[in-house]
């Protein structure tokens, strides 16, 4: 089956042949020679990217374990800390206010930042989540990173944001292997999509820290956490507001699974609020008819004032289905 | 480069090229040596072409490029005789012409579809739309044209 791809996807249609002979008058289009001082301005390019890097070249020389973990702590603070000042406080929020911000997916805006965070902060069972995500199988990254098709990375940004937010939730259970293992696989995503530099190099720090296990694990959550601002401002400055999107489409999916596997009802309506905006999004982004179908089912369960056992285990089921068919 | 200048004219082909064989560069170390390497390569430039084209700057510089290399054929020597050269000369200023009146987006498509002779689904991909998309505007496109290179000739 092709994924994100529209069901008319048909062959060529055929060409006019009177637009056909009058393009024939141009001749052939030109092809191009490459220049031969090509091979020169590339390197003198790379040369520049060097230079500007320079500052840092000698640290894996040099660095010593003890100094590398000191600098990685010293980027992760300061990285911490910019993007702390310009959001609101850490804390759960009171039960009436938890996530309204999320209620339009269109808002690039610096509101709701921290939503995956707070999401998961504010659930009854928000230390029992670690145990959810370590229940499941691993599952790897893509191994192909040539292509770079549009229907690749949509999958990628949306795999991106359920890795995170699983990596977010282990961090609250104290599964820190697990989460360690789910930053492994985001760096790969992130990779495959060529994301803006700064967000695999968070990420990587942050991997160093886990394994040094010299901080609990709730402190790296809150470490964690803020890959969340730094990956919507890395992509709100670039043409690819899918990236932005989907990303928020992969963690907005993942709480709710995690919030019906815990049988938090609270958790799974609060995250029903923005279920029509996502399906409205995916109509626009050609998603696969079958995961539009299992939007337009949960929409009337997540609207229920309360919900039964049995519910609760169909929403768990058309959550993995999207899961499944958006992150393939 | 011959990729890149099939999608993008010359005019920005040179330096996407070199765009591509520095993020090559960078990404040596995630290259997978199983996989060919000039399918790595083609999928880098594929993607720095897409960018080019979701740049507003770069795709009017495109959409000026190929204008332009329009014009160049357009005024170059003819084939054969003397009567067809005559013809298609007429031919090639009206459609340069025709072209010029067209709406950016719908120049490049014609371009990228009957001079360049790339497939629609490639067009989409390169332009971020969806293949349906691209065919209704392609019909829209082709019919304007066509207009358009009437009305050249009603009114010559």
């Amino acid at each position: 089956m092709r994924l994100w791809k529209h069901p008319d996807v048909q062959d060529d249609p055929p060409k006019d042949p009177e637009l056909v002979h009058w393009f024939q008058t141009l001749g052939p289009p030109p092809t191009g020679q490459a220049p031969s001082d090509l091979r020169v301005k590339v390197r003198a390019r790379i040369e520049q990217q060097q230079a500007r890097r320079g500052v840092f070249a000698w640290m894996p020389s040099v660095a010593s374990p003890a100094w590398a973990a000191a600098l990685a702590m010293v980027l992760v603070i300061s990285v911490g800390l910019n993007v702390w000042w310009g959001i609101r406080g850490f804390g759960p929020h009171s039960s009436g206010t938890r996530q309204v911000a999320d209620t339009s997916v269109g808002d690039l805006g610096p509101a709701g930042r921290l939503r995956t965070y707070r999401f998961q902060v504010g659930m009854a069972r928000a230390t029992e989540l670690g145990t959810f995500v370590a229940a499941r199988p691993a599952l790897q990254e893509p191994t192909a990173v040539v292509g770079f098709t549009p229907q690749a990375a949509r999958t990628a940004y949306f795999r991106m944001g359920t890795r995170y937010a699983e990596a977010l939730a282990a961090l609250h259970g104290g599964a820190l292997e697990v989460a360690a293992l789910r930053l492994d696989l985001l760096m790969q995503a992130l990779a495959s999509v060529q994301a803006p530099r700064a967000l695999p190099q968070y990420l990587h720090e942050m991997h160093t820290l886990l394994q040094s296990r010299r901080y609990e694990a709730a402190v790296m959550a809150r470490f964690l956490a803020l890959f969340e601002p730094l990956y919507e401002d890395a992509y709100a400055r670039t043409d690819t507001e899918e990236g932005l999107l989907l990303f928020r489409a992969g963690a907005w999916v993942e709480n709710l699974s995690l919030a019906a596997a815990a049988g938090d009802r609270t958790a799974v309506r609060q995250g029903g609020e923005v279920v029509e905006a996502f399906r409205t999004a995916f109509i626009q982004l050609h998603a696969p008819q079958e995961a539009l179908e299992a939007l337009a089912q949960l929409r009337p369960l997540l609207a229920r004032q309360t919900l039964t056992d049995q519910e609760i285990s169909a929403i768990q089921a058309l959550v993995q289905d999207i899961q499944g068919r958006l992150s393939e | 480069m011959r990729f890149c200048v099939a999608r993008l004219g010359e005019g920005l082909a040179e330096e996407v090229t070199q765009e591509v064989f520095v993020a090559a560069w960078e990404m040596l170390p995630k290259y997978r040596p199983e996989a060919p390497l000039q399918a790595w390569l083609f999928g880098i430039a594929r993607h720095k072409c897409q960018q080019a084209y979701r740049n507003r700057a770069r795709r009017d510089a495109i959409d000026r490029a190929s204008l332009a290399a329009i014009r160049e054929h357009a005024h170059a020597a003819g084939p054969t005789s003397p009567e067809d050269a005559i013809t298609q000369a007429a031919v090639r200023v009206r459609l340069h012409d025709s072209l010029t009146k067209l709406p950016g987006e719908d120049r490049i498509l014609l371009i990228l579809w009957y001079w360049k002779e790339l497939p629609v689904a490639e067009i989409a991909d390169i332009l971020g739309k969806s293949v349906a998309a691209v065919r209704k505007r392609l019909t829209r496109a082709q019919q304007r044209l066509k207009e358009l290179m009437y009305e050249t000739v009603e009114t010559s």
